[in-house]
């Protein structure tokens, strides 16, 4: 018995040994990832650097709530301590959630290698990634943590990074507004002995147009005179203009306003396909739509009695629109119809609210 | 022995007893077609298979009612499926929004099991409504066929037998309803409430 164990002994030293040195040797070797930002106006620039072959290998989705970056092997991740977004790490995947983002893409660079995300936001936003109230938008705002000038697109110029970002309203980078006044041609739209839908919304939409350029705000009509126009050419029109925004113009039989954004809701699509479905294109645009139909309703509220309301409806105008985009319907009755005075009121308020 | 011939016996005059009164229930209790007492229950579920309970979705205010109607009932769906949006427009004409004398013009189902409505075009020269006018009256049309024909897939509204763009200048009429009437809308919201 004694001379089995002598003759075992060893033996079983040696698989324990060898059990440990692979044990060892499989242990997966653990990346350090360094992430850090650059914010300029509404536009965040998010920078993951690490080795070439981990980030090589690593793949990046980017979703409506999340950017999701998946790496061949466990990470360490180094990031500052004021990053605006959260971040959460899961086995070998990174994800950060990108709350109040409009747009993003990212891409690859080498010499160091690191993968580039750039994220529009809807306004400035601060630590946590919420979107800033009024009141916090008056202070002053940390400045951006250095960014090492790396080569090719991720190069910025280090003027247009002041220390403090100054806050930029819900309705900033307004360039293109494309005003759609409704009806038109035969279809009359709402009508009275002394009223036609289609031909106030018209002259409301030269004013307002004349009232953006004066603003600096390019306008484009999507019909300049009286004629029939398929809601289809509308929204064609609009998106070949790569619009900042669309306004189309209508009447409501009502007291009061109403402003009404897309409604999207469509839960047997593909989250896939949600993206690139042309009926749901308004869809990453809904949140700077909502702002901007806030941003009017209290500007109509302020000027007029009984004010507006917000609604939400599936029309092909908004849903359509790669772009964000508001329904305005100013209130119509028999006996109430706008004098001069009261329309150029109801512009300037327009007007205020898109762009303050 | 004795005790089960007994049970054997009471059992058979409780069948028995049972069977009796069954007989005499069916032959004097129950009416018989042809007596003068019989006549009316007859003729009240005979009334009450003719007629169909319909289900009609009605625009009241800024959203859809439902109501109960009774309508004559058909063999054939489709026929159903008219009567029942005949029925809405003559009700849906009281709200100020749905366009009034409109007239189903025939309605008819293709291979896909799409049905299409053909009305008459008052629906587009007397619409005088704004955008959820529009969408609550295609959607209370929608709504009110599909409660009530239960073997189609989606809808279609023709004006004159012809496909139109659109109804009121909002919303697409030139295609089917179903996917832009389907999705509940969120209640508007004014500063009110916020």
């Amino acid at each position: 018995m004694w001379k089995m164990y002598s003759v075992m002994r060893p033996i079983f030293s040696l698989v324990c040994m060898v059990f440990f040195l692979s044990s060892l040797l499989a242990a997966e070797k653990t990346a350090v990832l360094s992430l850090r930002y650059i914010r300029q106006d509404n536009l965040v620039r998010v920078v993951v650097e690490g080795e070439a072959d981990v980030v090589d290998n690593a793949s990046t989705v980017i979703s409506a709530t999340n950017v999701r970056i998946d790496f061949p092997v466990t990470f360490e991740l180094k990031k500052p301590d004021d990053f605006i977004f959260e971040t959460t790490k899961k086995d070998r995947t990174l994800f950060i959630v990108t709350k109040n983002v409009t747009d993003a893409r990212s891409y690859k660079l080498v010499s160091p290698s690191r993968i580039v995300i750039e994220m529009k936001t809807l306004s400035h936003v601060p630590q946590g990634g919420e979107l800033s109230t009024p009141d916090a938008k008056k202070q002053q705002v940390p400045p951006p943590p250095p960014v090492q000038q790396a080569s090719g697109q991720e190069q910025t110029e280090p003027a247009k990074t002041p220390p403090a970002a100054p806050p930029s309203p819900p309705t900033a980078m307004l360039r293109t507004i494309v005003i759609d006044p409704g009806h038109g041609g035969y279809d009359y739209g709402i009508f009275t002995q002394d009223f036609r839908e289609k031909d106030f919304s018209l002259a409301l939409a030269m004013d307002l147009s004349s009232e953006f350029l004066k603003k600096g705000i390019r306008a484009v009509l999507t019909r300049k005179v009286d004629q029939s126009l398929p809601l289809e050419e509308r929204i064609s029109i609009a998106n070949a203009r790569a619009a900042d925004l669309f306004v189309s113009v209508h009447a409501t039989p009502t007291n009061a306003f109403a402003i009404t954004t897309a409604h999207i809701d469509d839960p047997g699509t593909d989250p896939v396909i949600r993206l690139y479905k042309l009926s749901l294109r308004q869809n990453r645009h809904l949140d700077r739509s909502r702002t901007i139909a806030r941003s009017v309703r209290e500007a109509l509220a302020a000027d007029f009695k009984p004010g507006a309301v917000l609604r939400e409806l599936p029309l092909p105008v908004l849903s359509y629109l790669d772009a964000p985009a508001i329904f305005i319907e100013y209130p119509v009755t028999e006996k109430k119809t706008f004098s001069l005075k009261d329309r150029q009121r109801l512009i300037n308020a327009i007007v205020r609210g898109i762009a303050p | 022995m004795k005790n089960r011939s007994s049970w054997i016996l009471l059992i058979i005059l409780f069948f028995v007893a049972g069977a009796a009164g069954s007989f005499f229930l069916m032959k004097y209790v129950t009416p018989l077609p042809g007596r003068p007492a019989a006549v009316a229950p007859v003729q009240q579920s005979v009334e009450a298979q003719d007629f169909a309970a319909a289900r009609i979705l009605l625009p009241k205010g800024k959203k859809l009612e439902m109501q109960e109607r009774k309508l004559k009932r058909r063999i054939k769906s489709i026929a159903f499926a008219e009567a029942v949006t005949e029925q809405f427009f003559k009700e849906a004409a009281n709200d100020y929004a749905v366009p009034q004398n409109v007239k189903v013009l025939g309605i008819y189902r293709d291979q896909n099991q799409i049905l299409y409505i053909d009305l008459s075009d008052e629906l587009r020269r007397n619409f005088q409504g704004d955008a959820l006018d529009e969408y609550l009256l295609l959607k209370g049309m929608y709504e009110t066929v599909a409660s009530n024909v239960p073997d189609f897939q989606d809808l279609k509204v023709l004006v004159e037998g012809r496909e139109i763009e659109t109804l009121g200048g909002h919303f697409f009429l030139k295609y089917p309803l179903k996917n832009m009437v389907l999705p509940d809308l969120k209640p508007e919201s004014s500063p009110a409430r916020e």
